[in-house]
């Protein structure tokens, strides 16, 4: 009975899944995937020689995939279950046997795309058998990490600062074994031990307000990485205060003080106090600019530039639907229509900084073609508006 | 002069009917109670009125104009029953978004803003975010928001649910400085204690039907009971839900 439960609720999760995939993978996204693989391992290709015996090399394959391991853990139990499971918890190992087994699945994900991208690297220092082997440890570790971290929810220790050790704890293991391939076999070994420790350090038969908070977590990990491409219905938008951005805030222009400009006011605390959006943005500027300086090649800042600005682009339309559907715009004596003009406004400000920052890097990088740089502005003020459009129609069409 | 009207509204979510023939006027210098049970139809009578819903037949005129025409809006503001703030925005940002919405400047705003502050005890609070505050002084901010605005009609679901008894006192001397200030209150409520002793009129609803509306002596003459609004009100629905 209570694995048919958990099969109802994995059914609809993997179903919410497939459903995001369908707009992360649209036809824009696997042209974009399919040319930025074939430059990246075309560029691989051409540093082979160069790297041969570069200890960085390994260092960073190991550090790379150690990053990869965040084992997730989806029990999928929801608030209700501490009152309606609690008093049948001894007849749940069904259910959560099927948890695990659905959650390693899971887990496997992104460390599995991560040995792919990084097999060439590994392959520069090391044969084909000690790249198998080495890979072989990596698929141990993911499992042995999941199975820590599902024990630590039992205890009193901080899941999250475990896992943020376990980060640097494999990529030393890893970059060991790729010095030494004999080193491989600690892998094992030390999680085993970890998760010996763990285990007796257990508190809880069952964890329900841990696993309850840490699925409600888990659930708002993955909204917020799905809506780095699309909206997500019932995504809970969250904010925090950054006190050193509210010098930005502090003053809004007199002749600005009006129902014209007040969405813009809005607007602007909405990015900048976003739980995600800024860090996300930060953190894309900064993976692809390392990215892109590492490449130095024209096509692969040109591409990767325009990707990193698509995507900033799409998040940005978050703001504006976060907006719109609230009551206040409904009952305010104000045009509807001055969410749209003001969002239009501010967003495309935003763009224009954020596509500068990609263009001082291309002129930076490319000095020779410095003009081609006006790509950037342009593509961004395009992009944003069609995408605006289209969020103003879903609006429409929604709207009672 | 009518500041409110509803004439014959017949209306609800989607195409079924939830209120049927709903008619009532408030005049000026007015607070009247809009009193039903759970499920009765208050709720979606106000959502009417904001313009939240269309009507499937009937009028709904503010100062005798049609609310769905948007200038209509600033002569209203609505306390909804349960707060519901920005997030992202602090105390004094709510403020600044309500003047900016209803014409109002910066100083103009937060000079109105300081006697309900003080009132509520938010004075210190300016700055924080009212999401991180208690579901009282959530609705305070609603309170201060609202009552910045000083519209002419004043729509309120709910008013004391969650409030303390000092924010309930703060809350009816309010009501009773903006009534002596010739405006108008339409506040739904559970609470009929506190209603029969500061509303001027009643409307009843029952079933999305308007089953009385009066003075608390019109309804006692109206229904023969010489008793208190419970009395009143528990002879009016109770003798309908046994028919």
């Amino acid at each position: 009975m209570w694995t048919d439960l958990f099969k109802t609720r994995m059914d609809k999760d993997i179903s919410k899944r497939a459903y995001y995939m369908k707009f992360i993978f649209n036809s824009h996204f696997l042209i974009f995937l399919t040319i930025a693989l074939g430059a990246f391992f075309y560029s691989l290709f051409g540093l082979r020689e160069t790297l041969v015996g570069n200890i960085y090399v390994d260092m960073l394959v190991a550090v790379l995939i150690a990053f990869s391991i965040t084992p997730t853990y989806r029990s999928l139990l929801k608030e209700a279950d501490s009152i309606f499971l609690t008093p049948v918890e001894e007849e749940l190992s069904g259910y959560f046997k099927q948890a695990e087994r659905y959650s390693l699945i899971l887990s496997y994900t992104f460390p599995v795309v991560m040995m792919f991208l990084t097999f060439m690297l590994v392959l520069i220092n090391h044969s084909p058998e000690e790249m198998a082997v080495f890979f072989i440890g990596v698929l141990v570790a993911v499992y042995m990490t999941f199975k820590i971290k599902v024990a630590s929810i039992h205890t009193l220790v901080n899941t999250q600062l475990l896992m943020y050790c376990l980060v640097v704890l494999n990529a030393v293991l890893f970059f060991l074994s790729l010095i030494k391939i004999y080193f491989v076999i600690l892998i094992p070994v030390v999680l085993f031990i970890i998760l010996l420790i763990l285990n007796k350090k257990r508190v809880l038969r069952v964890n329900w307000t841990g696993l309850i908070e840490y699925e409600a977590h888990e659930i708002n990990r993955f909204n917020t990485i799905i809506s780095m491409f699309t909206n997500v219905k019932s995504s809970e938008k969250k904010f925090k205060r950054r006190q050193y951005l509210d010098f930005l805030m502090k003053k809004h222009n007199v002749k600005h003080f009006n129902e014209k400009y007040m969405y813009d006011y809005m607007f602007h605390r909405s990015f900048l106090r976003d739980h995600d959006l800024p860090m996300i943005i930060l953190r894309l500027i900064l993976l692809f600019g390392i990215f892109i300086i590492w490449m130095s090649n024209i096509y692969v800042t040109i591409i990767f530039s325009l990707f990193v600005l698509y995507i900033i682009i799409l998040q940005l339309t978050q703001i504006y639907s976060a907006q719109a559907y609230l009551l206040w715009p409904k009952i305010w004596p104000v045009s509807r229509k001055n969410i749209q003009v003001s969002y239009i406004r501010y967003s495309h400000k935003l763009v224009f900084i954020l596509s500068l920052i990609f263009a001082l890097l291309f002129i930076a990088l490319h000095t020779e073609v410095f003009y081609a740089s006006i790509i950037f502005p342009i593509f961004g003020y395009v992009l944003n508006t069609v995408f605006s459009k289209n969020v103003y129609k879903k609006e429409n069409a929604l709207s009672d | 002069m009518n500041i409110l009207e509803l004439e014959h509204v017949t209306g609800g979510y989607g195409k079924t009917p939830i209120i049927h023939d709903v008619s009532f006027s408030l005049q000026s210098n007015e607070i009247v109670g809009l009193i039903g049970l759970n499920g009765a139809g208050k709720s979606t009578t106000i959502k009417h009125i904001l313009g939240l819903l269309s009507p499937h037949s009937g009028d709904i005129k503010v100062l005798g104009k049609n609310i769905q025409d948007e200038n209509m809006r600033n002569h209203l503001t609505y306390i909804p029953e349960t707060p519901i703030l920005y997030e992202e925005l602090t105390l004094r940002e709510h403020i600044h978004m309500t003047a900016m919405a209803y014409s109002l400047t910066e100083d103009e705003a937060m000079t109105r803003a300081e006697p309900l502050l003080k009132l509520f005890r938010l004075e210190t609070e300016l700055d924080k975010f009212p999401t991180h505050f208690s579901k009282g002084m959530k609705q305070k901010v609603m309170l201060i928001c609202a009552f910045v605005v000083e519209p002419e009609l004043f729509i309120i679901d709910e008013p004391f649910l969650g409030l303390d008894p000092l924010g309930i006192e703060g809350l009816i001397d309010l009501m009773v400085s903006m009534r002596d200030k010739g405006k108008s209150i339409l506040m739904s409520t559970h609470i009929l204690s506190t209603a029969e002793r500061y509303c001027d009129r009643y409307i009843i609803i029952h079933h999305g039907e308007k089953i009385a509306d009066g003075t608390i002596e019109e309804l006692r003459e109206q229904t023969g009971i010489d008793g208190t609004l419970d009395d009143i009100y528990l002879h009016l629905t109770g003798d309908r839900d046994v028919d």
